[in-house]
C-alpha cells in the first residue's frame, strides 16, 4: 500500500472557511446548480423528440421499477378505476409514486418535468451542504485529518457540479427514472444523518426504501451516527447509549415504514405490497438491465431459482450490518459504500444508481491517493457504459449479435463498480491506519 | 334437460358431443378451426361468424363457484381435444380471456320475456392461432354427422378438394332454443359448419361444371334419417345460370337464392354456367358494412411496438362496433397511449373516444390482457385505433422450439349488428337464415376477425446456461471476497523494511 505523503507543515491548508468565502461558495453553488436545473429543462423542453427517440426506451437508464411509460401507464389506470397493481404486470411503483404523480397529471405537462428537474436540483444541493458539513468537520475534528496533508478542497460547488453534469445523470433525468426521486429520499437521510439528526434520518430512509426497496440498507449507518452535540462525523467511542440510540433509529424507522405501509393499503390493497417489493425481490421481470440479475434468471433452471434468489438478495443485503460497523468511525462512509453496493447488486440497476455513488465519491477525496486501482476501474466502468448500448444494438436492432453480448458489457460494468467499491474501502481502511498509527505513513503494510 | 332426454335424439344428436356438454354445464358452445385469411374486401359476408385464423372455442359455463366453472372449461377443452384430435388441452390459463362486449348473449332479444332461465353462466372464450387444421381434424367432424360421409351432403366432404382452398373452416356450435311448441322447453341446438372457399380453376375446371366435378364425388341418395335435406344456392349478381330448375325460389337478405331438395333431386348434378362476360376475378359478393384489418407498428427489433387495426365503415350511418383484443402477458399493453382516429373521405380526422373501455390486466403467467372497446364509428369512414405494447423478456424454458419465428398472436374481434335500420334488407345471409327459424335466439351480430400477427421476442442464447450461471456467480465470488476480506483483515507492517 502506497503511504500518505508526508508534507512539510507549512503547507496547511485545511483551514476553515471564512466568512466572505462562504457566501462566495454560496453563489458558486447557485450558479452551478442553477445553470445544471436550466440545461435540463432546456433540454426536456425544447428536443423533447431526440431524448425521446434516442434516450426514453434505453433499458440502461429505465428499468421496470423505474420507468416513466409505466408510471404513466400506472397513473392512467388508477384514474380509471383499473387497480393498477392488480397482477403485476406493468406497474412496480410505489404508490408514493402513484399519489404524487396523480395529482401532477391533473396540472400542464410542464410541472411533471419541473418536478423532475427539482428533484436533481435538491440532490445536488443536499450533496453540496453534505459536503460542506463534512468539510467543517474535517477541519475541526482531529479525527478526519492528518496533519500536514495536502488536500484538494473539494468545495460544496464542485460537489454539485460532478453530480449535476454526470452524462449518467443527465440522461437519468432526461429520461424521467423515477430513481431520482429515490436520490431525493437518500440524500436527504444522508444530510440528516450527517448533520446528527438520526431520527430524521430514519424517517427519510423509510420513504427511500418504500420507494426502491435497497435503501433499507442504510438504516444501519445511520443508526450508528453520534449525535448532533459530537457533530456528526466524530468517533464512535461514546459506546454507552449506543445501544439506545440504535433502537431509536430503528424504531422511527418501522414506524415510519408501517406508518406508509397502512396508508397504502388502506388506498391500494394489499396486492401493492406484492406488486412493489416482492416483485424487486424475486426479479418477476427479466427485462435486461445494467446488473447481473436478468441475464442469470432467464437461464438459470427453474428447480434452482428460488435458491439462487436468496442467494442474490443476500449477497447485496447482508453487507450493511459489518460494512456499518467496520467503517463506524465515519458511517457517511459507511453509508457511501453501501450506496455503492446498491448501485451494483440491486436487481433493477441503471446508470442512475451509479450516478449517486459517484456523486458522493468526491466527498471523500483525501482517499484518491490511497487508491490503487482508479485507472482499472475507471475504464472497467467506461467500457461497461460505452459499450452497453452498442451491443444492444447490435442484439435487438440490428440481429447480428446476441444476448452476450451485451451480457458481457454489463459483467464489466458491475465488475468495475465492484472494482471501485473495494478500492475505496481499502483505501479508507489504510487512512485510518495513517490516523491512528502514524509511524505507518512512510512504511509498507499488509493485510494479512 | 337432463340424459333422459337426450337419449331419445341420440341416432341424430352426437352422443360425444352431448355428453361432454352435459358433464361440463355447457349453456353454449362455439368450436371453429380455420385456415387462410377471409378476404373481406372480396367476398362479402362470411356464412359464420368466426373467421380467426386457428382453433376458436368459447363457452358459456355454469357452475356454483368460479373454481368449478373453470374445472369445467379445462375438462371440456381437453374433451374437445380429444374428440377433434387437436390441441386444445393448450388452451389454459394464459391464453383464456373472459370477453363481456364481443359475444352476444343470445338470452337477450325478443324472446327475453317468454320463462326461460337467464344465463348463468360465465362466457370463457380460448384462442389458439398456431392450430394447423387438416384431414385429422375433418375426420372427427364427420363422424359427428348422422350419416357421416355414407350418405347425404357429408359425401361431398372431400379432404382433396377441401383443403386444396383458399379458405377453410369448420366447427360446431351448440346453442341454446326454446322448442318451436313453445311449451317452453329449453334445449340446445346442435349445428356443424363448413366454410370453404374454392377455386375452380385449381382442380381444372373452366366455367362450367357441377358440384359433383367440383368434389369429385358423387351424392347419390341424401341421408336417410334427415327429415329434410336442401341445398342453397346463393345466385351471384352477375349472370349465371344454375340447372336444373330449383324446388323453389326465396329472396334472403336482399339475395336471391335457389333451394334444392336433396332428397328429390342428386346434389352432384347442380351445374353451373358462368357467362363469358364474367370477369376473371371471384363474383362480387355484397361488400360488409365493416371491415378490419390489423397491423403492427414499430422497426423490426425493438422491444417495444405498437398495435394499428384499421376498422372501414362502408354505410352511411354511424355503427357501433365493439373491438376485443387479447394479447399474451408477455406483450405488454400501454393503455395510455391509446388513440382512435376517423378519417372521412374529404381528409377530415377526428378524435374518437370509446363509449365504454373494458380493460382486463394481465397476470404474468397467469392471464392475457384484453381490451374491449365499444366505438361509434362515423358514417363513411376509415377508422385507426391503435395503442403501445413492450414486448417482454420470457424464460429460456418458455420459449418454442423455433425460438426466432415468434409467437402467433390472435386475432382482434371487431363485432357490429348491421341491420342498423331495422329493416332486414341489407342483413347477411347468415342473419336472414337464421331469422327464418325461429327456434332459436338470435340476435344478428357479426364478428369480423383481423389478421393475426407474428411476435418475436428477442431470445437469449439458448446454448449458454451453465456460462451465464459461472460467470455470474464469479462476479458475486469476487464481490463477496474482496468486501469480506476488507472488512476481517487487520494491517501488519512489513518487517525488515525499515
Amino acid at each position: 500500500m502506497s503511504p500518505g505523503k508526508k508534507e512539510t507543515a507549512a503547507a496547511e491548508r485545511t483551514t476553515s472557511p471564512t466568512h466572505s468565502e462562504a457566501q462566495h461558495e454560496g453563489g458558486r453553488l447557485a450558479w452551478v446548480v442553477g445553470l445544471g436545473c436550466v440545461m435540463r429543462l432546456g433540454i426536456l423542453v425544447l428536443f423533447p423528440d431526440i431524448v425521446a427517440h434516442y434516450l426514453s426506451d434505453r433499458v440502461e437508464l429505465s428499468t421496470p421499477v423505474t420507468s416513466y411509460k409505466r408510471l404513466r401507464e400506472g397513473v392512467y389506470l388508477s384514474a380509471h378505476q383499473i387497480p393498477p397493481f392488480e397482477g403485476g404486470g406493468i406497474f412496480h411503483q410505489s404508490p408514493l409514486l402513484l399519489l404524487m404523480f396523480s395529482a401532477l397529471r391533473r396540472l400542464p405537462e410542464i410541472f411533471t418535468t419541473l418536478a423532475y428537474v427539482a428533484a436533481d436540483g435538491f440532490v445536488a444541493v443536499t450533496l453540496a451542504r453534505i459536503a460542506a458539513l463534512r468539510r467543517t468537520a474535517r477541519n475541526t475534528s482531529g479525527g478526519l485529518s492528518i496533519p500536514g496533508e495536502i488536500v484538494f478542497s473539494c468545495t460544496p460547488s464542485v460537489v454539485a457540479m460532478l453530480y449535476l453534469f454526470n452524462p449518467l445523470t443527465l440522461g437519468t433525468v432526461l429520461v424521467k427514472s423515477t430513481i431520482v426521486f429515490s436520490h431525493v429520499a437518500v440524500a436527504a437521510a444522508l444530510y440528516a444523518a450527517a448533520a446528527g439528526r438520526s431520527s430524521t434520518a430514519a424517517v427519510w430512509t423509510a420513504i427511500a426504501t418504500h420507494l426502491s426497496v435497497y435503501p433499507a440498507m442504510l438504516l444501519a449507518p445511520i443508526a450508528l451516527v453520534s449525535t448532533a452535540a459530537e457533530g456528526g462525523f466524530g468517533h464512535l467511542d461514546r459506546r454507552a447509549g449506543l445501544a439506545k440510540r440504535i433502537a431509536i433509529t430503528v424504531a422511527v424507522f418501522a414506524a415510519s415504514f408501517g406508518a406508509m405501509h397502512m396508508l397504502f393499503v388502506a388506498c391500494f390493497g394489499t396486492q401493492y405490497f406484492t406488486a412493489t417489493f416482492d416483485f424487486v425481490l424475486r426479479v418477476a421481470d427479466l427485462q435486461p438491465n445494467v446488473g447481473l440479475f436478468w441475464y442469470f434468471f432467464t437461464e438459470i433452471f427453474d428447480e434452482f431459482r428460488m435458491f439462487f434468489f436468496v442467494v442474490f438478495q443476500l449477497t447485496a443485503l447482508a453487507f450493511a450490518v459489518p460494512v456499518s460497523w467496520r467503517f463506524r468511525s465515519e458511517p457517511l462512509f459507511a453509508a457511501t459504500m453501501l450506496v455503492g453496493i446498491i448501485s451494483a447488486l440491486k436487481s433493477y440497476p441503471s446508470w442512475g444508481d451509479l450516478s449517486l455513488f459517484l456523486g458522493l465519491l468526491p466527498l471523500f477525496e483525501e482517499l484518491f491517493k490511497y487508491m490503487q486501482y482508479m485507472f482499472l476501474s475507471a475504464n472497467l466502468l467506461l467500457y461497461g457504459i460505452g459499450l452497453a448500448p452498442v451491443f444492444w444494438h447490435l442484439w435487438i436492432e440490428q440481429g447480428s449479435g446476441n444476448a452476450n453480448f451485451f451480457y458481457a458489457a454489463t459483467l464489466v460494468y458491475v465488475f468495475g463498480q465492484i472494482t471501485l467499491l473495494f478500492d475505496l474501502g481499502s483505501a479508507m481502511l489504510r487512512r485510518e491506519l495513517d490516523i491512528h498509527h502514524p509511524e505507518t505513513r512512510t512504511r509498507p503494510v499488509i493485510q494479512d | 334437460m337432463d340424459n333422459q332426454e337426450l337419449r331419445h335424439h341420440y341416432h341424430l344428436f352426437p352422443r360425444q358431443i352431448g355428453e361432454i356438454a352435459l358433464q361440463n354445464n355447457v349453456e353454449e358452445l362455439h368450436l371453429s378451426f380455420t385456415q387462410g385469411n377471409w378476404r373481406q374486401g372480396s367476398w362479402g359476408y362470411p356464412p359464420v361468424s368466426s373467421q380467426g385464423v386457428g382453433a376458436e372455442v368459447f363457452a358459456w359455463i355454469s357452475g356454483a363457484t368460479q373454481e368449478e366453472s373453470l374445472d369445467k372449461w379445462k375438462g371440456l377443452t381437453n374433451a374437445l381435444s380429444g374428440v377433434f384430435c387437436a390441441s386444445l388441452n393448450f388452451i389454459g390459463d394464459d391464453n383464456t380471456s373472459m370477453p363481456q362486449l364481443a359475444f352476444n348473449t343470445s338470452t337477450r332479444g325478443k324472446r327475453s320475456s317468454s320463462s326461460v332461465p337467464g344465463r348463468r353462466g360465465v362466457l370463457r372464450h380460448g384462442f389458439l392461432p398456431r392450430e394447423n387444421v387438416c384431414t385429422e381434424n375433418l375426420t372427427p367432424w364427420v363422424k359427428q354427422l348422422p350419416c357421416q360421409a355414407k350418405s347425404g351432403l357429408g359425401v361431398l366432404l372431400n379432404p382433396h378438394r377441401l383443403y386444396n382452398m383458399d379458405f377453410h373452416s369448420m366447427g360446431i356450435s351448440l346453442a341454446p332454443a326454446v322448442s318451436a311448441a313453445d311449451d317452453g322447453q329449453t334445449g340446445l341446438v346442435y349445428k356443424q359448419h363448413v366454410t370453404v372457399v374454392l377455386n375452380p380453376r385449381t382442380f381444372g375446371l373452366d366455367r362450367n361444371w357441377t358440384l359433383g366435378e367440383l368434389m369429385d364425388r358423387g351424392v347419390d341418395a341424401a341421408c336417410p334419417v334427415a327429415t329434410s335435406s336442401t341445398v342453397r344456392v346463393v345466385m351471384p349478381e352477375s349472370e349465371t345460370r344454375v340447372l336444373p330448375t330449383p324446388m323453389r325460389k326465396e329472396t334472403l337478405g336482399g339475395q336471391e337464392t335457389y333451394v334444392y331438395d336433396i332428397q328429390k333431386q342428386n346434389a352432384s348434378e347442380i351445374r353451373f354456367e358462368f357467362a363469358d362476360s364474367t370477369n376473371k376475378k371471384e363474383a362480387q359478393q355484397r361488400l360488409p358494412l365493416v371491415e378490419a384489418h390489423r397491423h403492427v407498428n414499430g422497426h423490426g427489433g425493438g422491444i417495444s411496438g405498437g398495435i394499428e387495426t384499421l376498422i372501414i365503415n362502408r354505410s352511411n350511418q354511424p355503427v357501433d362496433v365493439t373491438y376485443s383484443d387479447t394479447l399474451p402477458w408477455y406483450l405488454r399493453v400501454y393503455l395510455h397511449t391509446l388513440a382512435i382516429e376517423a378519417v372521412n373521405p374529404d381528409g377530415d380526422i377526428f378524435k374518437q373516444h370509446p363509449t365504454q373501455m373494458i380493460f382486463t390486466p394481465a397476470i404474468d403467467r397467469g392471464r392475457p390482457s384484453t381490451i374491449e372497446l365499444a366505438v361509434t364509428l362515423p358514417a363513411n369512414t376509415r377508422t385507426t385505433l391503435r395503442y403501445d405494447f413492450d414486448k417482454g423478456f420470457i424464460k429460456y424454458t418458455e420459449h418454442p422450439p423455433d425460438a426466432n419465428r415468434g409467437f402467433n398472436i390472435g386475432p382482434a374481434i371487431i363485432s357490429y349488428r348491421p341491420d342498423t335500420d331495422g329493416s332486414g334488407i341489407d342483413q347477411p345471409l347468415f342473419c336472414a337464415l337464421q331469422s327464418s327459424h325461429p327456434n332459436a335466439y338470435f340476435e344478428c351480430k357479426v364478428r369480423v376477425y383481423t389478421e393475426l400477427f407474428l411476435a418475436s421476442l428477442p431470445t437469449p442464447d439458448f446454448s449458454m446456461p451453465y456460462n451465464v450461471i459461472t460467470f455470474t456467480c464469479t462476479v458475486l465470488a469476487l464481490f463477496f471476497g474482496r468486501i469480506f476480506n476488507l472488512l476481517t483483515r487487520d494491517f501488519a507492517v512489513l518487517k525488515g523494511s525499515d
